[in-house]
């Protein structure tokens, strides 16, 4: 599929997350869709570091939660609009991506996830521990009408839908560019790459900022979708778990396998809420995360591959 | 008399309290084919990671073609022209063996656009080292020496001006050592200047116009192959007294 294609599905997909938006179905379809449509964003964004360039990042909660975090800021300090906050929710954890992207010149592996995990946990405590945002009691917001479709359910799903078509056309351009290959390379091995003349510091700052940019533009609807905020929802151990077994089970080379793996594993999770308890969700996940881990473990596209004989 | 391409001046090197590079003084000639020998520990691959750029240096300077490189990083340097293997082929294993050749053709070859007609420039290198028949197949699928051909065919592809091979041959048989051996002659006829640590001295007495031996991060001999062989400082290193 060239490049022209991708945008005309991509405006496709929008046009029919609008159109689905005015039929008016039973509102609770909007609040899931836009459930799984966040975690088709945060398995992306995740995926951009930890599939293509192979460093795993244990801190999704950390970047979801600044971005959530960034926009009660603004909200609270200058009543900012939702595109501003989504905007300025992705920069600000861009920013942290910048950050732990250093890392990386001294953590590989296993001690790379610890220390992203370690983050969570640090930063989880500052807020906590911040009043101005809601600290440990919580953030309330009260929601303005809402300017299109007279309800923010709605509205929400259809801001989610065209914020998962651009995180997955930036996945989708980078995996195909001389970043894409670039990384691939540093993931298979970073010294090889290096001695192969891949600039490797630098496509990695590159992944952790892009990674870090749109898992903080996932967190920043977040306040107006819940409207209580508090720290242990934001940073929640889900988001990690998702953000990682979502593209695992989809596959972690290509585009396509997280949209795959979060449109599966979300949409599981949201029928297991409501069908059995809120608490079987991630027990959905474990248990699809063991069985593709030793029955598929390029998650589905690398079955698919396989099963076609490539 | 040639120009001189690598300059190695005073170049140290400790981890902790231990002295790998002791002072070490090397100047590699442009279209020469170098000899590097020692024996083990004695400081060969950690003077070539600095060469390369995967170590920092802690003291000394590193020229190329006369130009300071000292602080460099490795990818930069690649892009000069020094290119190296590795001891322990590190082939980048999701790719096919043609996409390992796509990742230098890219990023170090010189003057080149990215992407155009790189497919056609791999398939060459393969061809000229002999892998053209596993040019879809991922290095999983090769054999050893295949492996460190491919090992080969990647260096080249970066367009190298000096290759440095990091013995190559370790652990091929009498016939593989003369296949790879024949394939680094053809390289050196090219005008490729070849750095080439080996422990197997029949191939490097063979290739190399000069060796140099180091002992325990020091220098201690520099001559033809048959000067070297005869000097007792060497047999001393390698075989005590």
């Amino acid at each position: 599929m060239k490049t022209g294609g991708a945008l005309v599905v991509a405006v496709a997909v929008i046009g029919g997350g609008i159109l689905l938006a005015g039929l008016r179905v039973n509102p609770y379809l909007y609040f899931a869709g836009y459930v799984v449509l966040q975690y088709v964003v945060i398995a992306t964004a995740w995926n951009i570091l930890g599939g293509y360039a192979g460093y795993v990042n244990f801190g999704t909660p950390a970047f979801f939660a600044l971005g959530a975090y960034t926009a009660i800021f603004l909200i609270e300090a200058f009543k900012a609009p939702l595109p501003v906050l989504i905007l300025a929710g992705g920069l600000v954890s861009a920013l942290l991506g910048l950050g732990i992207g250093y890392l990386t010149l001294r953590l590989k592996g296993v001690f790379f996830s610890i220390a992203t995990l370690a983050l969570s946990v640090v930063l989880q405590t500052l807020i906590i521990n911040w009043d101005y945002v809601g600290g440990a009691k919580g953030f309330t917001l009260i929601r303005p009408s809402a300017p299109f479709f007279g309800n923010w359910g709605t509205l929400l799903f259809t801001v989610m839908v065209g914020l998962a078509v651009v995180a997955v056309l930036v996945a989708r351009s980078i995996e195909r560019s001389w970043i894409g290959r670039g990384l691939a390379a540093l993931r298979d091995n970073e010294e090889a790459a290096e001695c192969m003349g891949v600039p490797t510091l630098r496509l990695k700052l590159f992944a952790t900022t892009i990674s870090g940019f749109f898992l903080g533009v996932a967190g920043a609807p977040f306040p107006y979708y819940v409207t209580y905020v508090e720290p242990s929802s934001a940073f929640n151990l889900d988001y990690a778990v998702n953000a990682l077994a979502m593209p695992m089970i989809g596959g972690t080379t290509t585009w396509i396998g997280p949209v795959i793996g979060a449109v599966l594993l979300g949409t599981a999770q949201q029928v297991a809420t409501v069908t059995i308890s809120s608490e079987m969700n991630l027990l959905v996940v474990g248990v699809v995360l063991v069985l593709f881990v030793v029955l598929a473990p390029e998650g589905i596209t690398g079955l698919a591959r396989r099963l076609r004989g490539r | 008399m040639a120009t001189t391409l690598l300059e190695v001046d005073g170049l140290t090197r400790r981890f902790g309290g231990f002295l790998a590079l002791d002072r070490v003084t090397l100047h590699v000639k442009a279209g020469e084919r170098f000899g590097l020998i020692g024996p083990n520990g004695s400081g060969k691959t950690t003077l070539i990671n600095c060469v390369s750029g995967a170590l920092a240096t802690d003291g000394g300077r590193i020229l190329f073609e006369g130009r300071d490189i000292t602080t460099m990083p490795a990818h930069q340097r690649t892009r000069l022209g020094i290119v190296r293997s590795f001891q322990i082929p590190k082939p980048f294993t999701s790719m096919t063996v043609l996409e390992n050749l796509g990742i230098p053709l890219e990023y170090a070859a010189p003057a080149r656009s990215h992407g155009t007609s790189a497919t056609a420039e791999a398939t060459d290198i393969l061809r000229v080292i002999g892998l053209e028949a596993k040019a879809h197949l991922r290095p999983a699928a090769l054999t050893q020496i295949e492996m460190r051909k491919l090992e080969l065919a990647r260096a080249m592809a970066a367009r190298p001006k000096l290759l440095i091979s990091d013995e190559a041959m370790a652990g091929l048989s009498s016939a593989e050592v003369d296949d790879i051996l024949a394939i680094l002659f053809r390289l050196n006829e090219q005008g490729i200047t070849i750095i080439m640590i080996e422990h197997i001295m029949r191939a490097v007495m063979r290739f190399s116009e000069r060796v140099v031996v180091l002992d325990a991060g020091n220098r201690i001999a520099e001559g033809t192959s048959e000067e070297i062989v005869r000097n007792p400082a060497v047999e001393k290193a390698y075989l005590g007294e």
